[in-house]
């Protein structure tokens, strides 16, 4: 079963036509991008934060996916819609980000396997000292699990918006979200978890 | 036997957890079904979580203004519009250059011009005049072919620079 669905299938924001757009002007106001900012940025921030892992990282790609999503000049179908489209550059943006890391740590590793970067070692127990219950255990979801989570738990997104946003089908996700629910649910209660997320 | 994927009651649960209302001021039926579903069990644990840390998230974090956001988003919109200008004036200035020297060898291999003297220095730096007209005999002789690469370049390259800029 075709687990990722065609990404053309979800319905996309409308692109203007970009003819005029050789200033140096975006297509929304700076009054709309300060509203639509305090509505969404403590959630996207959250979202990233938790998804990633790494909150200082979270600052980078929160600024980052509103740059794309206002220099995408699209239009759209409701606010929901404009939301979604906004969690998805952050969603993308944190898998690229996780790709570029694993690359990068592989690369670290081949290099020098007994001297990883002291300061980045340190960072990660100060940070690890500082972590919840929740987050410790959303370590140990995959990160398309944490993905799942976060948006149905944290933003109350239904199925088909989980779809949208993580070009995912909406069958997929209903059967993600119960074996990563399960699995989380697991690892909350401190019971070790089987790999489709039932608990032994 | 296998589990239900998802509980009627869970759209309910979630949004009772994400209002913060779980378990005190949740409805009773839905917290009696909770205690004997397992899915339910499930859900409430992590969505009471979630919750819990959404809140603590919003709590933590310290968010730029929207107005700075603004302002540096504004900033490098102008230095990538600069840098794709500046793109696509060395395209136009690399494409004048090549026509400019089209121009140049068309005009040489066409038009005889037998009054053309050689400037001394020129002279001096290469040897003789007989040389530098053994040269340019040379070069006429593979003239048709150059010309039509250079008109092959003149006509491709506005093609490249646009489809190397289009995505800016």
């Amino acid at each position: 079963m075709a687990i990722f669905a065609n990404v053309h299938d979800a319905p996309l924001p409308i692109e203007r036509d970009s003819v005029a757009d050789g200033d140096a002007a975006f297509v929304m106001d700076e009054e709309e991008f300060r509203r639509f900012y305090e509505r969404t940025a403590r959630p996207v921030w959250a979202y990233l934060a938790r998804t990633t892992g790494d909150p200082e990282l979270a600052d980078d790609l929160l600024q980052e996916a509103y740059y794309r999503f206002v220099r995408a000049d699209a239009t759209y179908e409701s606010e929901a819609h404009r939301r979604n489209s906004l969690f998805r550059i952050a969603t993308n943006l944190a898998r690229d980000e996780g790709r570029r890391r694993r690359r990068a740590s592989f690369v670290a590793l081949a290099d020098d396997p007994a001297n990883p970067d002291p300061l980045d070692r340190r960072t990660r127990v100060n940070r690890a000292e500082h972590r919840t219950d929740l987050e410790r255990a959303l370590d140990k979801l995959k990160p398309a699990e944490r993905e799942l989570i976060w948006l149905a738990y944290g933003q109350g997104f239904s199925r088909d918006e989980m779809a949208e946003t993580l070009g995912l089908k909406t069958g997929s996700v209903r059967l993600m979200l119960f074996r990563a629910k399960r699995k989380l649910a697991a690892l909350l209660r401190g019971e070790p978890c089987t790999a489709n997320g039932g608990s032994r | 036997m296998t589990r239900p994927v998802e509980c009627p009651f869970e759209n309910e649960i979630v949004r009772v957890a994400m209002e913060g209302r779980w378990p005190d001021s949740a409805p009773l039926d839905l917290r009696e079904h909770a205690a004997d579903c397992p899915g339910c069990l499930d859900l409430v644990e992590v969505a009471s979580a979630v919750s819990d840390d959404r809140a603590a998230a919003f709590r933590e974090v310290d968010l730029p203004a929207a107005g700075l956001v603004w302002w540096r988003m504004q900033l490098r919109r102008r230095r990538e519009a600069e840098q794709t200008l500046q793109r696509a004036t060395f395209a136009l200035q690399t494409t004048m250059v090549v026509l400019v020297l089209a121009a140049a060898a068309a005009l040489l291999h066409f038009v005889p011009i037998p009054s053309i003297g050689w400037p001394g220095w020129l002279l001096e730096s290469v040897g003789s005049a007989g040389r530098i007209d053994a040269i340019v005999r040379a070069v006429l002789h593979w003239g048709t072919p150059v010309l039509l690469g250079a008109v092959a370049w003149i006509t491709l390259a506005p093609v490249a620079a646009w489809i190397a800029l289009e995505h800016d």
